[in-house]
């Protein structure tokens, strides 16, 4: 639920980078992490295993700033991607105001990032929130490797009405890794009336 | 006073009357922090709300796996300070540190006597800030944020 503080003229968003091991979550935050004005992001918190894969979250701070009268902070959260860490994943689900799902575009990934997406729901209902009517942005990551699945073949299986903005990304070397930052947080920003 | 200087100086105040804490921060469960005591630039509060919404988060569910229900507070003792994570409402927790020599359920009946003012207050506070917020321009929100996505990456790492 976004945190409004209408005295302090705050809005306080938590996004929440979801999908299969290995799709490149942390990626995005880490790349966000770099790019960003250090000014205006906090420290990027990453509570790993020793083979260097996401245990229970990544975490960081960006402050949007001044937005017409309203302060705009994000707290950008990944989820461990791996299939046993299916607890932590519903826990950091509580509370998200919107959801970037990235898919590993590598044809040999695409049965785990179907089971993840079918997980993502799954967990999304466990935490009371609606799957259609939680923002969501899907990032098509590794498009740039040559084992890597058309996009249209993904699109009928992540998004076959089109419902939810989609970006083809590599988050390695960052691109569309900022567009899909700023496509989730303008579908948050535009639901706060609702929620 | 607006409620959330109340909640401020409530915790300001307690923390001097009680002589126990360094630290009263008072957060959402997902992390947002309400008020704090902390002083200077040093405390990294985000980083904290977030740690500490996590780990309250985990033992929740933990407490309900093993134990059928959540946890109200928890208690943890570390070599130099001990700290309280107490549940204040349904969505709000305090989270207070204190020196080693100031005992972990110590602590506890010391915070849980300030506790039903402290609640009444964040009970205050959501009901403030449950009302229409027809104040808060959307559009203009949206129109602008571009403007400043333009700004967060100016001095980052190109």
């Amino acid at each position: 639920m976004v945190f409004i503080n209408k005295v302090a003229k705050e809005v306080n968003v938590k996004i929440v980078y979801y999908g299969a091991g290995l799709s490149g979550k942390t990626t995005n935050i880490e790349y966000i992490y770099n790019k960003v004005d250090p000014a205006k992001r906090g420290k990027l918190i990453s509570l790993k295993t020793e083979t260097e894969r996401t245990l229970f979250f990544d975490f960081m701070p960006v402050d949007i700033g001044k937005v017409g009268d309203m302060s705009v902070k994000v707290h950008l959260y990944s989820v461990p991607g791996q299939v046993f860490y299916d607890h932590s994943r519903k826990l950091i689900l509580k509370g998200t105001d919107g959801i970037v799902f990235v898919v590993d575009a590598q044809v040999e990934r695409m049965d785990a990032n179907v089971e993840s997406f079918s997980n993502l729901k799954k967990n999304l209902l466990m935490n009371s929130i609606l799957f259609d009517k939680i923002p969501l942005v899907i990032q098509y990551n590794k498009v740039d490797l040559p084992n890597a699945a058309p996009v249209p073949d993904m699109q009928k299986l992540f998004n076959p009405q089109g419902r939810y903005p989609e970006l083809v990304a590599s988050a390695l070397s960052g691109e569309k890794v900022f567009d899909t930052f700023k496509a989730i947080v303008r579908m948050v920003i535009r639901t706060i009336p609702l929620s | 006073m607006q409620v959330t200087e109340q909640i401020a100086a409530f915790l300001a105040e307690k923390k001097k009357a009680l002589s126990l804490s360094d630290l009263i921060v008072l957060e959402s469960t997902n992390g947002f922090i309400l008020a704090s005591t902390a002083t200077g630039e040093a405390m990294d509060l985000e980083s904290l709300g977030s740690l500490t919404s996590g780990g309250l988060t985990a033992f929740d569910m933990l407490s309900t796996l093993f134990a059928g229900g959540g946890i109200s507070y928890l208690l943890m003792e570390t070599a130099d300070k001990n700290f309280l994570l107490q549940r204040v409402e349904e969505n709000y927790f305090l989270l207070a540190a204190a020196p080693k020599q100031v005992r972990a359920g110590y602590l506890r009946l010391r915070v849980e006597k300030v506790l039903p003012d402290l609640a009444a207050l964040v009970r205050r506070f959501c009901e403030e800030n449950a009302v229409s917020i027809g104040d808060i321009d959307i559009d203009e929100i949206t129109a602008s944020l571009d403007a400043q996505f333009d700004e967060l990456l100016k001095g980052g790492d190109r």
